[in-house]
């Protein structure tokens, strides 16, 4: 009894450090309007492209306001969008993205180094109820008061079951899919 | 082969024609409804590849068998014909020519409007007439669809008509495209 009240304070201590931490003001959140996640995957070689119409992301900085340090990124996934009725039929099917159980794929990453060229967010993406890591580059450019996140990053469908059952050979549809994101955020101070 | 038509029948070239597509468009309808009524599964996309493949060879086809006809007069309609039967003739075979144009066209362009990719036979590239677009997709499968209904209406009269010619009137119109003699 008395350990699992010490528990709930701590879980509550730690919450409220969290909160803390994401209402410090060097919160900055896209813009629905002018922010882009696209995807593509490869039917017998031929490119299909597509996007997710709804999503957002969240960029935590440093104290200094020069470097990216957290980010969170919610995808409705139910928002695929291939331009055509029938395979946004097929995506929102258990098989897929199974919407009905899963509507938000969420990546999170509070491991931001600088790479090469921009930077490298290590961290974990969960979709379908699978959680895996993947490391993805950012570009990130901030003109003071709003800020461009870039990128491109390739992921296994295969890792989150993106296209299972009957679907599941990559003789037809690859299992590579390609990530291209370009998210304009302002402070959300 | 003769591709000249003798002078009452149709050419070894004009009846293999006839045969080879009547074949290909009845396997053509069924292996359409059989992919519209499957669940999406990659087996329904081979069955449509194949669907949408013998679509632009049956084009192909009728291009081959319209310049074939053009070039060719087809022989004359028997003694004593009525000029309705003449007309309804004319009429019934213009259309068939126009449908076996229309239909593979308009299947053309709802496979041109989807994403989902395919290759002539799984084989060779073939081009979109038009971009990816869900609302001109769906006009032109509802076009396609409709069509396949007018192509069945008028093959039950020119059955019909073909099996009238043979047992009713007692000409050689059906003998004539069955075997080229009278």
């Amino acid at each position: 009894m008395k350990c699992a009240a010490a528990t709930t304070w701590l879980v509550l201590t730690m919450l409220a450090g969290l909160q803390t931490v994401l209402a410090d003001g060097a919160q900055w959140r896209s813009t629905a309007a002018t922010s882009e996640l696209a995807f593509s995957a490869w039917w017998e070689g031929t490119e299909l492209p597509g996007r997710f119409a709804d999503f957002t992301a969240r960029v935590q900085l440093d104290e200094t306001g020069t470097d990216p340090i957290a980010l969170t990124v919610e995808v409705k996934v139910g928002s695929a969008d291939m331009n055509d009725r029938e395979i946004n039929a097929e995506l929102v099917e258990p098989d897929w993205f199974n919407v009905a159980s899963f509507p938000l794929a969420v990546f999170t990453s509070n491991q931001i180094r600088r790479g090469e060229s921009g930077y490298l967010a290590r961290g974990t993406l969960r979709l379908k109820g699978i959680e895996r890591p993947l490391e993805i580059p950012l570009d990130w450019r901030r003109d003071g008061d709003s800020a461009t996140l870039a990128g491109t990053a390739t992921l296994s469908r295969q890792d989150w079951q993106v296209g299972a059952g009957e679907w599941a050979s990559n003789a037809s549809l690859s299992d590579r899919v390609e990530l291209r994101y370009r998210v304009v955020l302002t402070s959300g101070r | 082969m003769a591709t000249h038509n003798p002078v009452e029948s149709w050419s070894a070239a004009a009846r293999l024609l006839h045969w080879l597509m009547a074949v290909l468009i009845a396997l053509q309808g069924i292996g359409g409804w059989i992919g519209h009524e499957m669940d999406r599964s990659p087996l329904k996309v081979d069955v449509m590849t194949a669907h949408k493949s013998l679509g632009i060879t049956l084009l192909l086809l009728a291009v081959i068998r319209l310049l074939w006809r053009w070039a060719h007069p087809a022989p004359p309609q028997p003694a004593g014909s009525k000029p309705w039967e003449i007309r309804a003739a004319w009429l019934s075979h213009a259309a068939l020519y126009l449908l076996m144009i229309a239909l593979p066209l308009s299947g053309w362009l709802a496979a041109s409007t989807s994403l989902i990719p395919w290759k002539l036979w799984w084989f060779i590239p073939w081009p979109s007439i038009a971009p990816v677009d869900p609302h001109l997709h769906e006009i032109a499968t509802e076009v396609h669809e409709a069509l396949v209904w007018s192509l069945m209406a008028i093959l039950v009269v020119h059955i019909a008509a073909a099996l009238r010619h043979h047992f009713v009137k007692h000409d050689t119109v059906l003998l004539r495209i069955l075997r080229g003699r009278p």
